[in-house]
């Protein structure tokens, strides 16, 4: 019990620092314009969150990072578990993703900004991001799954639907948890990213953009902290998720 | 021998003359804002222990953060921004006017004949929070359009890409000012400018112009380098009367010096441009007028209240 | 129909396995194969249950088979009931499935267990469900390799006893592989001895002992075990 109080203790020490040494970067600047301290940003905080235009903000960003995931998910279990299984499908996948986990997001916002509407380019941009992430996930888990068991699937002549179903899924499901925890911070930080250049009628990238425009400092770093506390928010129920299916007495 | 002495005494000489120099830059960004001092750029003004020149950033946004971070002593800004810094403790004066407001609002839509029929429509406007998009706000609520809800602005593209998008088709209705409304009309004639901003502005009862550029001077600058100051404002103003004059050549040194536009657009786009020169005193009432427009419609964008005297520069 | 195998040739990598190699299996009654280890006693029943093709030859007959493996192999992310019901639902439909499930669980005696996943199972519990699970499907013949190895006596006894039980309840045919002579000779009715590489049979005979002379403790036993031992040993010269 001792430890964990003392790194808890510890925690909030490390918060306390970041707080004051941020305190007094503000202070020796002295300029609100570039960079406002903890409480004026705290201040200007509490008010975004009666603004009207934030709740709808923080809706439309929270659904397109989700609507990143709901394209990216299927298609990399679509693509990974052949993948995983056969090396000639690896081979010809790998000059793909290749591709996509070298270019710049940037490059890619731009080029989606000619596709798409506003309201699209964060989504592309996060799915084409988190995709060969969460692909790669895949194909490891199918990679690991324990060739005993898959012995035991054909000796009993599992369908394709079954071994999917009952010995792949279950397989990956670490590994495809772990990749879409880490996928999740990144998909906030390109849909916010690519909201501030696309300004769709509500995100909080144009809230960001629109703030920054307007030269007021301390509400830009009142929207970034919405977005910074949405995505540890996210990442905290995610990991509850995966806690409760371990506690299941579910996973190898 | 002789000669390798008296070519370094030569080098040394310039070298200490250089070094007593002292180097003022006179800031503004790329685009159609900068083109009113194109001459002052091609040919700085000298004077004796000063060293002037003329630096384009490449964006209006880079030319901020210099003024923020109090590099910049003297250069161009919009006047929201500069009544925003002064607002917000920068010592910033407005020296004056070098360009009024001429903005086109373009239209592929036929049945866009007025304002009203502007309602539920999407309209791209470029630069958010800038001078354009509040005058076009202030004629919007002045002829009942909530600008929230009852039209769709978009401020996702910078304003060569809106002439590119308009004339390509992908969008239908755009606010674009020079040279960029030229731009548009010439790759796409069959658009058509239904709506006078100057006009609708004019109606709003706020004058018939809006100052769109100012020059901007750091008040201790400005006090301590008179001479250098007055020098500049010479200059610029020689600039601006020439440019007008002789658009070709303006156009040509424009494309020449980078200034983000090439010769024929900017050779077409000048006459319909309002660049002028205008001391801040005289300037005062249209600023004024601007700035209680801002007050009562975004008083966040000037800083919340209207500029006080210190800011108006007296020589 | 017996199940044969004719001429079967099989080579892992370098090494050959099989060849030119002849077996019938007769889908009645338990048939125990003995050999040391890596002879390819595993690669016999893989032959058997179609996992593995061989490179030349014919096998013949192959009917359905359930596999019993040394470890338990249980699907650790499903219940005991889910792991034996899984295999037989494309067979059974799902309802039946179930019920059949839960029947061979009480049959293993693990009635009380079905909704335990296998972690909370000792090892004994685990091959028990295995073992339902394979008798639950509806093949003729059961392949078993090694299954009651990774056991301790008493309970290698008990499963063994299991084993029979079970084959009086639900009769197959079975092939079980063992490097183990006393447990050839406890269940089996037919005993093959594999040896060499490649593998040959060396003896293929019946049993005749009756079920007291089979138990491990008994002199007839222990005789047979020693005929056994001789043509297995003969690969380690």
């Amino acid at each position: 019990m001792k430890g964990k109080t003392n790194s808890a203790v510890w925690t909030i020490l490390g918060i306390l620092a970041v707080a004051l040494g941020w305190e007094f970067a503000a202070r020796s600047l002295g300029s609100e314009l570039i960079l406002p301290g903890p409480l004026p940003v705290a201040r200007r905080f509490l008010t975004l969150l009666t603004d009207p235009r934030f709740p709808p903000a923080v809706g439309a960003s929270l659904l397109r990072v989700i609507y990143g995931f709901l394209l990216a998910l299927p298609a990399a279990l679509l693509i990974g578990v052949p993948a995983g299984l056969d090396a000639r499908a690896r081979a010809f996948i790998r000059p793909l993703f290749s591709v996509i986990s070298s270019t710049p997001v940037l490059s890619i916002i731009l080029i989606a900004l000619l596709w798409f509407g506003p309201d699209r380019v964060p989504v592309f941009t996060s799915f084409l991001m988190i995709f060969p992430v969460l692909t790669g996930n895949v194909m490891e888990g199918v990679r690991s799954t324990d060739p005993r068991l898959v012995e035991f699937a054909h000796a009993y002549r599992f369908s394709r639907k079954d071994l999917f179903a009952h010995l792949y899924l279950p397989s990956i499901m670490p590994y495809l948890l772990a990749g879409t925890r880490s996928s999740l911070a990144l998909s906030w930080k390109v849909v916010v990213a690519a909201e501030v250049l696309s300004q769709p009628a509500r995100a909080l990238g144009t809230g960001m953009q629109a703030a920054k425009a307007q030269l007021e400092t301390t509400e830009l770093f009142a929207w970034t902290a919405a977005a910074v506390i949405l995505a540890a928010t996210t990442d905290v129920i995610l990991s509850i998720i995966v806690k409760r299916r371990r506690a299941h007495g579910s996973l190898a | 021998m002789k000669r390798v002495i008296s070519f370094f005494a030569l080098v040394v000489l310039n070298l200490g003359v250089l070094s007593a120099q002292e180097k003022i830059t006179v800031y503004c960004f790329k685009g159609p804002s900068g083109v009113g001092l194109i001459r002052m750029l091609d040919a700085p003004p000298k004077r004796v222990g000063i060293e002037v020149s003329v630096e384009a950033l490449g964006s209006a946004d880079l030319l901020i953060a210099r003024f923020i971070s109090g590099e910049a002593k003297i250069g161009i800004l919009p006047p929201n921004v500069a009544a925003k810094l002064a607002a917000s403790g920068k010592p910033l004066a407005v020296v004056a006017v070098v360009g009024n407001g001429m903005l086109s609002l373009l239209s592929s839509d036929p049945n866009i004949r007025s304002v009203s029929d502007l309602k539920d429509k999407e309209v791209y406007v470029a630069g958010q929070s800038s001078t354009p998009d509040y005058v076009f706000k202030k004629i919007l609520t002045s002829n009942n359009i909530d600008p929230e809800k009852q039209i769709s602005l978009r401020y996702s593209m910078a304003y060569p890409e809106m002439a590119q998008a308009l004339i390509a088709g992908k969008i239908s209705i755009a606010v674009l000012p020079e040279p960029f409304a030229s731009m548009a009309l010439k790759g796409k004639p069959t658009l058509s400018t239904p709506i006078d901003i100057q006009a609708e502005w004019a109606k709003t009862g706020s004058g018939s112009t809006y100052p769109i550029t100012v020059l901007v001077v750091d008040t201790r600058f400005a006090s301590s380098h008179q001479e250098a100051l007055r020098a500049i404002i010479d200059a610029y103003r020689a600039s601006i009367e020439w440019t007008v004059a002789h658009p070709k050549e303006a156009g040509e040194l424009v494309e020449k010096h980078d200034l983000g536009l090439k010769a024929k657009a900017a050779e077409m786009a000048i006459p319909k441009s309002a660049y002028v020169f205008v001391l801040a005193q005289e300037a005062r009432k249209d600023l004024d007028t601007l700035y209680s427009v801002l007050l009562s419609f975004a008083p966040g964008s000037i800083g919340g209240k209207m500029p006080n005297d210190t800011f108006y520069w007296k020589p | 129909m017996d199940l044969s195998l004719e001429n079967i040739d099989f080579s892992y990598g370098e090494e050959s396995l099989f060849s030119n190699f002849s077996f019938t299996v007769t889908l009645s009654g338990v048939h125990a194969v003995l050999g040391p280890s890596g002879c390819g006693k595993t690669t016999l029943l893989h032959l058997i249950a179609g996992l593995r093709q061989p490179s030349a030859g014919e096998i013949k007959n192959r009917p359905s088979v359930g596999y019993l493996f040394q470890e338990p192999r249980l699907l650790p992310w499903r219940t005991v009931t889910q792991n034996v019901e899984i295999p037989i639902s494309q067979v059974f439909g799902e309802n039946e499935a179930r019920k059949r499930a839960l029947r061979f669980l009480d049959l293993v005696g693990l009635s009380g267990k079905e909704n335990a996943y296998p972690e909370k199972l000792s090892g004994g519990q685990r091959q028990r469900a295995a073992m339902a699970r394979a008798f639950a499907y509806p093949a003729p013949l059961i392949l078993l390799d090694e299954p009651f190895q990774s056991l301790d006596l008493p309970l290698r006894l008990q499963l063994m006893d299991l084993f029979k039980k079970l084959l009086i309840v639900e009769p197959r045919a079975a092939v079980i592989v063992t490097h183990d002579p006393r447990e050839a000779i406890y269940l089996a009715d037919r005993v093959a001895v594999l040896s060499g590489k490649p593998a040959q049979v060396v003896l293929d005979e019946r049993i005749t002992l009756s079920l007291t002379e089979r138990a491990y403790s008994s002199s007839a036993a222990a005789e047979l075990e020693a005929t056994l031992f001789a043509a297995l040993t003969p690969a380690f010269l």
